[in-house]
């Protein structure tokens, strides 16, 4: 743990020195307060600030995960040379940009809305919000980073990680669409739940919509959703599967590290 | 009504000839007046088949202790600046704070009523007057069962009557409506109601105007109606999972104008109903501003301002009867180059996400996901599934209506 700790301290300063956390951290204060400046209604805001949000966190994890992890093979092998466990030496790695991203998002949405105090009404979407996109850059670029190791060179590693984005992100809802449309004769808002639970950013999105008052507007299927993401049951239910979605894939890339001929 | 003048005076009061208002009304001829003085005064189904005058003076009650107050038999009654209250739920009959059956020509004014089940329940009545009420239920959002509360103001089979300047708060229906035809109904404000703020069926030719419908727990529907005119009404703040601002359900020949429909769920869902026109309404931050279903035919939607709503119109059916024309749209991105206010380009008001979801309610889940962006995009610029001819050939580039917004 020593080790992971020691590495972690490292790869974390070297990415809070980097200019992109800086930017990432700036683009996001600047929209986030252009978004409610410009929108005027809070509501309208928030939804706008929820797309970025949903979008962007997931795209720039993952990007920045799998840039760093090929940038630093050199000093990945170095490191491996020594007689030290290998899921530590990930693990640190996976940590250090991980949080660094997170604290991006955090720090970036809190800035913004520092800015537009006086506009802000609800405080509960904004937690929502914030908590949503911590969660999406701990999952992506836990996605990223087994993606990466996983993958033979930088070209198809990248490429890789960009479709798991454009999957989870675009096509995914394309297909599920689909299904509804297919079996829109029967009552499939059970299903939409459990299809949901299997994505985090649609996890994410209807999350921070139930939040909203525009709920109202989703009738019965929306009726259906709010009693089970609105209640304690459901709640748990949300957050632990999105616990997993880091867990899941952080487990595999530790395992796949283990094995594979670096 | 003018011999009514040179009739008698009675006083009810505790010290008077007459304690009760039973033996008041015993002792009155038509013509008469009965003064109700100050006091609480237990009235129990008590009849009046006179055409008698009953006024309160100062703040005179008549409580019903659970049973009907008055039954009105007869022609040219009037009941005024009286408190009625405890009216108690019966399933078995209507119970109400007045009752009238049969009786033409009436005139109830200034009547507060409390906790009552039925309001005033009018059956048979033409050409009488109810105005300047104040009826306030006991019916709460979280007091689920609709059938323990009744209608505030409820008209059966009647004529020509005018209803204006009331209030009506916590009822099950504000204003409840059957086979009541040549009505104007003005001014009035129909607040909280669990169901509808007005509900009508089979009511033909009747006026509503300046009336304000708000927080009602369905909004107002209203069936099976021709020739309706509704002018200057505020539909407001209906929201919930099955609340609609206006509700048209087999609606025909009828005019929509200068109505301000803000916050509701569905402003206006039209179902199997024809030949309405809505000119110069205002739809404002509505979940649906319109909801204009396949068996809609003929109607007409010009000059209304379409403003933050989340959909503008949505349909079931890719085939459209109806003619939009001349709206403002803010939803329009077209352009003027002409400068003559009106765009260059055709609005297509319904996205392609709003047609799905009529296929296939659960599909609402995806709201505002980019996939479902994307294909809204591509279906604007090349329609294949949306209706045709649903669409706005001369989108006004600004605000119509603007002199609604500033009346709340």
């Amino acid at each position: 743990m020593r080790l992971t700790w020691h590495i972690f301290k490292f790869v974390f300063l070297d990415n809070l020195r980097s200019i992109w956390s800086l930017i990432y951290a700036l683009f996001l204060a600047l929209s986030t307060y252009a978004l409610i400046y410009f929108t005027g209604s809070f509501t309208r805001a928030i939804v706008s600030i929820m797309n970025i949000i949903i979008l962007v966190a997931p795209l720039v994890s993952s990007m920045m995960m799998s840039m760093y992890y090929f940038n630093k093979t050199d000093f990945l092998h170095l490191m491996l040379a020594q007689p030290v466990r290998r899921s530590q030496v990930f693990l640190g790695m996976y940590l250090g940009v991980s949080i660094t991203l997170t604290l991006s998002v955090l720090v970036g949405l809190l800035l913004g809305l520092l800015f537009s105090l006086q506009q802000i009404d609800a405080i509960l979407p904004l937690i929502t919000l914030m908590v949503c996109g911590g969660f999406l850059s701990m999952i992506f670029s836990a996605l990223a980073l087994l993606v990466s190791v996983a993958s033979k060179d930088k070209l198809r590693g990248i490429g890789l990680t960009l479709f798991v984005w454009l999957f989870m992100a675009v096509i995914y809802d394309g297909l599920i669409l689909i299904y509804f449309i297919v079996f829109s004769e029967y009552p499939i808002e059970q299903h939409a739940i459990v299809l949901s639970l299997l994505n985090p950013i649609d996890l994410s999105r209807i999350f921070i919509m139930l939040q909203l008052d525009i709920s109202a507007l989703l009738g019965y299927s929306g009726a259906v959703f709010q009693k089970f993401f609105g209640a304690g049951q459901g709640m748990l239910i949300s957050a632990v599967s999105l616990v997993l979605w880091v867990l899941f894939p952080l487990l595999i890339m530790l395992r796949v590290a283990r094995k594979r001929d670096l | 009504m003018a011999d009514m003048a040179f009739g008698r005076t009675i006083d009810v009061c505790a010290s008077c000839d007459h304690p009760s208002l039973a033996s008041a009304v015993e002792a009155s001829i038509d013509g008469d007046s009965i003064l109700v003085h100050s006091g609480t005064y237990i009235v129990q189904e008590l009849i009046i088949e006179k055409a008698i005058t009953i006024l309160g003076e100062g703040t005179a009650v008549l409580d019903g202790d659970g049973k009907t107050i008055l039954y009105v038999h007869h022609d040219n009654v009037q009941l005024l600046d009286l408190t009625f209250q405890h009216v108690a739920t019966n399933y078995v009959e209507d119970r109400a704070s007045v009752k009238c059956n049969n009786s033409d020509n009436l005139l109830l004014r200034r009547l507060r009523v409390r906790s009552s089940f039925f309001g005033l329940l009018l059956e048979k009545c033409n050409d009488g007057i109810v105005e300047d009420c104040d009826i306030l239920g006991d019916a709460t959002s979280e007091s689920y069962l609709e059938s323990a509360n009744g209608n505030a103001i409820h008209l059966w089979y009647c004529k020509r009557m005018t209803i204006r300047r009331n209030t009506v708060r916590k009822h099950r229906d504000g204003i409840y409506f059957e086979f009541v035809e040549n009505t104007d109904i003005r001014d009035n404000r129909s607040v909280e109601n669990m169901r509808y703020g007005l509900h009508f069926m089979f009511s033909h030719e009747n006026i509503y105007t300046n009336n304000t419908f708000e927080k009602n727990g369905a909004g107002v529907a209203v069936m099976y109606s021709d020739h309706v005119t509704m002018a200057g009404n505020r539909f407001l703040d209906n929201w919930g999972t099955s609340a609609y601002g206006l509700l048209l359900k087999d609606i025909t020949d009828s005019h929509l104008e200068g109505n301000t429909f803000r916050n509701n769920t569905i402003a206006i869902s039209a179902d199997n109903s024809s030949r309405i026109t809505m000119r110069n309404n205002r739809f404002e931050k509505n979940g649906y501003a319109l909801r204009i279903m396949g068996n809609c035919t003929d109607n007409v939607i010009v000059a209304n301002d379409f403003i933050a709503n989340s959909f503008d119109v949505t349909t079931n059916s890719s085939t459209n009867y109806n003619a939009f024309d001349g709206n403002y749209w803010e939803e329009y991105t077209g352009y003027d180059l002409d400068r003559n206010g009106i765009g260059d380009v055709p609005f297509r008001p319904v996205k392609l996400f709003t047609y799905i979801i009529a296929q296939s309610p659960a599909s609402i889940i995806l709201m505002r996901s980019t996939f479902i962006d994307l294909l809204n995009l591509a279906e604007k610029v090349t329609p294949v599934l949306t209706p045709e001819t649903l669409v706005d050939q001369t989108p006004v580039m600004h605000l119509i209506n603007d002199h609604l917004t500033s009346r709340t």
